[in-house]
């Protein structure tokens, strides 16, 4: 028994570990790749020499950002049946299909043409560069479509029977499977969380040129685009996160008891701001909290009670002072995210940005915000849900695989040692690309020649 | 044909589709150090796989993803029974990534990119030999328990017959890497890839006769599909037809035939392993049954669901993935692609 526990604790720790560092890379592959697309369109409708650079330089980064998110999602592929060989089993029938059709109609699709894309560009058309990175665009998006609606359906598992006979679930409508109640509202949290992380991407590296007064005309465009894309997503996603957690309340109840650190079933419930939650003896320490608020932002109605912890069995119960931080600093960060971003629209309408030294430094050292959200946004969706690896219908213990302490131990300590280097490989090429980027020696080996010339003359 | 037979070919097709195009990406990493020896050769030899073998790669994750859709039961026992060797597979391809995108991005640090050789060659290696192994191991049998997990160690994986299964399927991507590097360079490196191809081509019939033999000593079950459809043979003859054919395309100097020469070995290989499983997936080896396409298969629904995206999503990937090989056609240069 002990062995077995040792062997689920390690699996879920190397679970965690690999997708946190996978999921590093992935948001920005998805946003960079939508702003990259935009820029050929810029490029493709205007003959400007500026948007052409602008596509080249950020496709630079984004490829040095591909290279370890694609190296590190392999392993996702393999570990479900590596670590979770009975939640393969009990799944497959389900999980497999939006899997393979990922396989099918995603990877396939950004892979062939970031080759043409990077590869191609000067043996290809304008036209068709531009249709290049729109595919891989799409591809980056459609991936991550299938990908949640997998996970989805691990949250709220919708359109299957369970089979007794051979112990699984087994779908009966593979629509109502993929677009399982939380799909949509969770794909859109997750592609406007990757938008505005590339956003602020974007805005940290063109803040860091126009400090140092390098790439001006290349940095002030690109700001702009880092700027329109946070503020608008950040204020979308504020109301796709709610329409999130009111939906976590009536499919995950609790869940969101435990994001919020909420024991009592009550009406009039409180929206904690702080708490330190005591789950040994049911209650919370120390709270400040706005009456009502919970009940009113999760049903419109402040009398309306929401379920506490306490209706759950104590073994069906997510952790919940981890899920309550995480919960909160998500959010926390998130609130930074559109203050800041409405901030930099006004230096930006104003025209002073680029003087603005406190809002350059700022951005920078801003730049981690977006990943600490969208990770911690990641461990409560995940700790939230458990104990259960699908929600209400298969315990975490129950899905992992017949392993030994041992083979966890080897298999953990290679992967924080190779993703520890591929970290450093990554920030270590990301930084020198940045440094030594300077647009006025970068030129392109393309027809663009001739357009400088037409455009100066 | 029912849906479980059609998702036995399809597996097939995805995995035969994988073994052939990221095949010569296996093999002129493993050959990375023979095939080239100055940093010219060596950018050229990145620069000859660098546009495709991320499309390549895809094939695995594709057939991996059909294989838990289609066959669950056979993706949990063979990615967690295999669990170590899998890893190894894993990290493989993960240097291997790393090594062939960041390849050009660490040319001002010798030390680094002498690293990123390194790492693209035994991450090639590594999947090269592996792949082989595994199909050994599970076309010899594995012990399976009540619940159909593997039951044995990671050492009694690499027993002599899978081994030797490993160095065939090995073989074979030496031999397919080589002669696309034969269509895609010049010169001094082109004379050493027509070495090679014919080094290997002996390595791969010795090493595939072995094969045979040893197959009808350790695995005799293999025959017996071949017995009852004696019409099989046509593959395994393929193989060795094309084997013969391979000196002889390249005394000719017709290379572009050469190419499909080696296609057709990968291919037929796989083909003749694959006819003589029908209908198993997993042979066990202590009695317990047999994984086979029946009892380790998904639900009707889902085998149809699944054929209807196959059928929809594979057209348009070979369309555009052949397109992607026209733009990139002809030999391939030292030079850096503007990133």
């Amino acid at each position: 028994m002990l062995e077995m526990f040792d062997v689920l604790l390690l699996s879920r720790i190397q679970f965690m570990f690999t997708i946190i560092v996978h999921y590093f890379f992935v948001p920005l592959t998805i946003g960079l790749a939508f702003l990259i697309a935009c820029m050929e369109f810029r490029y493709w409708k205007t003959r400007n020499p500026l948007y052409d650079q602008m596509a080249r330089f950020w496709t630079k980064l984004f490829l040095v950002n591909f290279g370890v998110g694609l190296a590190t999602g392999i392993t996702m592929e393999f570990q479900f049946g590596m670590n979770w060989a009975g939640y393969s089993r009990f799944v497959g029938d389900i999980f497999g299909a939006p899997l393979a059709a990922e396989g099918v109609f995603a990877f396939f699709l950004e892979s062939t043409f970031i080759g043409l894309l990077v590869f191609g560009r000067d043996k290809i058309s304008r036209g068709m560069r531009l249709f290049a990175a729109v595919m891989v665009s799409l591809g980056t998006t459609l991936s991550s479509f299938w990908i949640i609606a997998a996970n989805s359906w691990q949250q709220t598992p919708a359109g299957f029977i369970i089979n007794e006979k051979l112990n699984r679930a087994e779908m009966v409508s593979f629509v109502e499977a993929v677009f399982n109640p939380s799909t949509i509202v969770r794909f859109l949290h997750v592609i406007f969380g990757a938008y505005i992380l590339a956003g602020f991407f974007v805005i940290a590296i063109s803040a860091y040129y126009l400090l140092k007064k390098k790439n001006i005309p290349l940095a002030n465009k690109s700001m702009k685009y880092g700027v329109i894309f946070s503020l608008v997503f950040s204020i979308m996603q504020a109301y796709v996160g709610h329409s999130h957690s009111a939906l976590v309340a009536e499919t995950q109840p609790a869940k969101l008891a435990a994001f919020e650190a909420h024991w009592e079933t009550q009406g009039e419930a409180p929206l904690l701001l702080f708490a330190i939650p005591d789950a040994e003896n049911e209650t919370n320490k120390f709270e400040i909290g706005i009456p009502g608020l919970l009940s009113y932002l999760t049903f419109g109605d402040r009398r309306e009670p929401v379920l506490g912890l306490k209706e759950f069995p104590e073994d069906e119960r997510p952790q919940v002072l981890g899920n309550f931080i995480a919960f909160r600093v998500m959010i926390g960060f998130g609130l930074v995210i559109i203050f800041w971003t409405i901030y930099l629209a006004f230096q930006i309408r104003r025209g002073t940005l680029a003087d603005n030294q406190f809002a350059l430094k700022t951005s920078l050292l801003l730049l981690p915000t977006p990943y600490i959200a969208n990770t911690a946004g990641w461990i409560v969706t995940e700790w939230g849900r458990q104990p259960w690896i699908v929600y209400g219908v298969l315990k975490t213990a129950d899905g992992v695989s017949q392993l030994t302490t041992l083979e966890l131990v080897v298999s953990l300590v290679f992967f924080i040692g190779v993703y520890s280097f591929l970290l450093y490989l990554m920030i270590y090429l990301m930084v020198k690309e940045v440094k030594k980027f300077d647009m006025d020696t970068f030129i392109p080996k393309d027809n663009t020649l001739e357009t400088i010339k037409e455009v100066t003359t | 044909m029912d849906l479980h037979s059609i998702w036995f070919i399809l597996l097939g097709v995805l995995i035969i589709g994988y073994a052939i195009l990221d095949g010569f990406d296996l093999g002129i990493g493993t050959l990375f150090y023979s095939l080239a020896k100055t940093n010219t050769e060596k950018k050229t030899l990145i620069n000859a796989i660098g546009p495709v073998w991320d499309g390549n790669e895809v094939w695995l994750l594709t057939a991996g993803g059909a294989l838990f859709a289609a066959f669950p039961f056979v993706y949990a026992t063979v990615f967690s029974g295999f669990y170590l060797a899998m890893m190894l597979v894993l990290f493989g391809l993960i240097f291997r990534a790393i090594a062939v995108e960041y390849y050009f991005k660490t040319e001002d640090d010798p030390k680094m990119q002498q690293l990123m050789g390194r790492l693209f060659f035994i991450g090639s290696l590594l999947p090269s030999l592996l792949f082989g192994v595994a199909i050994g191991n599970v076309v010899v049998g594995i012990p399976l328990d009540d619940l159909q997990n593997y039951s044995g160690s990671f050492f009694d994986l690499l027993n002599p017959y899978s081994l030797l299964l490993g160095i065939v399927g090995l073989a074979g991507f030496l031999l397919h890497g080589a002669t696309y590097t034969i269509l895609k360079t010049e010169g001094q490196m082109q004379q050493r890839a027509i070495q090679l191809t014919k080094l290997f081509s002996i390595l791969l019939v010795v090493s595939w006769v072995l094969g045979t033999f040893a197959t009808r000593i350790y695995a005799p079950h293999m025959y017996t599909n071949y017995f009852n459809h004696p019409v099989l043979f046509i593959i395994p003859v393929t193989t060795v037809a094309c084997l013969i054919a391979i000196p002889i395309l390249l005394k000719l100097g017709h290379f572009g035939k050469l190419i499909i020469a080696s296609t057709l070995v990968i291919a037929t290989k796989i083909g003749t392993l694959a006819a003589g499983m029908f209908p198993n997936l997993v042979f066990s080896t202590n009695g317990a049954e047999n994984l086979t396409i029946y009892n380790g298969s998904s639900s009707e629904l889902t085998l149809r669901v699944m054929f209807v995206i196959a059928l929809i999503g594979m057209p348009l990937v070979i369309a555009y993935t052949t397109y992607v090989y026209y733009v990139f056609r002809g030999k391939a240069s030292p030079e850096r692609h503007g990133y």
